[in-house]
């Protein structure tokens, strides 16, 4: 089987992949946080920091950045609309094209945030397993009454488990199309209808068959969860952590 | 000393009108090989899901071990693993280590034991020294005995093979019978379906064809092979020559 999109866990020993996935999510939590704040300087540290950080790990970051190729396209599209359409109080001129300078300086900051989100997110799965992450969401709702803790818990679970397969499955049917010519059509409602059937049938066909396989050994809310064990180390961590996280919002 | 599967007037019927099973009555002993062959919709997968407890009869009895299989379904599904026929379509785990844990998760044992039950599975099937590998990345012929670990983790005593051969290749298909056999010596009961006889006949002794959700013959092999084609399924080349069946191991 060909090798799946880069945004699932790849297994290591990476400090990153030995911290308690608690921490983690309480690390995940404080980075989304702190780029509602975080000014381009800060921003452009953190992407700095978790760039750093893929490379040391020897995660794939450039299968990544070819997976979130549309993703960048989009972002591309909001930093060029508010470019545009921004205040001209201070414009800019490039080849006879007039910019407003608050609008690239905003729309940059945007993506910039996003893309930074989007990272964390990704360093986040690719070093934490689907059931440490299942096991920490039912760890963190548990306390919390009238909530399913085990059921919320299982379906976040599952879904970051399967979403790259979904991936998967789409890229195998564009794939099929393209071999009998898809893209000879250029009505994009026809090729929307003739890549949404077949996706949509295909996904709910393997989740009845996964679903078969999985009540065959034994599946239900009540499993042993995966053990989530603190050390020291991810006290050290987030001590460390959380003032620079907080000097990047003041910076 | 009582069968270890007992079935008696098994019926189901789908929602559609379909029948899938037609008052099925078969007893298999422990230790035994048994091998259900016939054409696509004769029920061989519907009668393993019934066995498993996927599924349950809307009128008759199936017994394992003595218990209810419909009324006391904890005690008895963990009894009866049924390896499916896309193991593609079976793998929840990320690693293979994982992947094999998850059936003794759900029974809730402790993590030594479950940690003690994966690594003995996973001996067992040859797979230790992938047990941190990516399910998705192993061969097809991997796939499969990862499929049989997680199910020999929970510690059945009867194995269920659904189409065990179905997409594999040659040397998949020589190391998934050369586990099946393994699996057979130790002790296991083993129960395989399939649509073509060719590669497992020379293992059995006993086999059963199913038809429009109806069993048309049990017997031992040897005897039935000259009414396999009368019910869709494909005589073993041997058996054409007049030869005694050969194994695909030998």
């Amino acid at each position: 089987m060909v090798e799946l999109t880069a945004f699932r866990f790849h297994p290591g020993a990476s400090l990153l992949h030995a911290t308690d996935v608690r921490f983690k999510l309480t690390f995940l939590i404080i980075v989304s946080f702190s780029t509602l704040n975080t000014r381009p300087l800060g921003l452009a540290m953190l992407c700095a920091v978790m760039a750093a950080t893929a490379f040391w790990m020897r995660l794939p970051g450039l299968t990544v950045l070819r997976d979130v190729r549309f993703f960048l396209i989009f972002l591309a599209a909001i930093w060029l609309l508010r470019a545009f359409s921004g205040p001209k109080t201070d414009p800019i001129e490039i080849f006879a094209i007039t910019l407003s300078s608050s609008g690239v300086y905003e729309g940059g900051l945007i993506c910039l945030r996003l893309l930074v989100l989007m990272f964390a997110g990704w360093l986040f799965i690719a070093t934490t397993a689907t059931l440490q992450i299942k096991g920490a969401i039912h760890w963190f709702l548990q306390p919390l009454p009238f909530l399913p803790a085990a059921r919320i818990a299982i379906m976040v679970g599952l879904m970051a488990r399967f979403l790259p397969l979904v991936f998967e499955k789409s890229r195998q049917i564009k794939t099929a199309q393209k071999a009998r010519g898809i893209q000879r059509r250029k009505n994009p409602f026809y090729r929307l209808k003739s890549f949404t059937i077949p996706f949509v049938r295909t996904i709910f066909e393997d989740a009845d068959r996964l679903a078969l396989a999985m009540e065959a050994r034994s599946f239900g809310e009540n499993r042993t969860d995966p053990p989530l064990k603190t050390t020291s180390r991810d006290w050290i961590l987030l001590v460390v952590a959380t003032p620079f996280f907080l000097t990047l919002i003041l910076i | 000393m009582k069968p270890l599967i007992e079935i008696s007037t098994a019926s189901h019927v789908f929602a559609d009108g379909t029948i899938g099973l037609d008052r099925i009555n078969l007893t298999i002993e422990a230790g035994e090989l048994v091998a259900i062959a016939g054409p696509n919709g004769s029920g061989k997968t519907t009668l393993l899901m019934h066995i498993n407890g996927l599924l349950t009869p809307d009128s008759g009895r199936i017994r394992l071990n003595g218990r209810d299989a419909v009324k006391s379904l904890a005690d008895a599904q963990p009894l009866a693993g049924l390896v499916f026929q896309n193991a593609d379509a079976q793998i929840v785990g990320e690693t293979v280590a994982e992947d094999t844990a998850f059936g003794p998760e759900n029974l809730c044992l402790s993590r030594d034991t479950i940690n003690l039950r994966v690594k003995a599975a996973l001996e067992k099937v040859g797979l230790s020294h992938l047990a941190y590998q990516r399910p998705h990345l192993l061969s097809g012929g991997e796939k499969k005995r990862l499929a049989i670990a997680g199910v020999l983790a929970m510690q059945p005593r009867i194995i269920m093979f659904d189409e065990p051969f179905a997409g594999l290749d040659y040397p998949g298909i020589k190391q998934v019978l050369a586990q099946i056999v393994t699996l057979h010596e130790s002790g296991y009961t083993l129960i395989i379906t399939t649509h073509d006889l060719e590669k497992i006949i020379a293992h059995t002794q006993r086999l059963i064809i199913m038809q429009k959700g109806s069993i048309v013959r049990d017997g031992a092999p040897e005897a039935l092979l000259s009414d396999l084609e009368d019910f869709g399924v494909r005589k073993p080349c041997a058996a054409r020559f007049g030869r005694e069946a050969l194994s695909w191991l030998s």
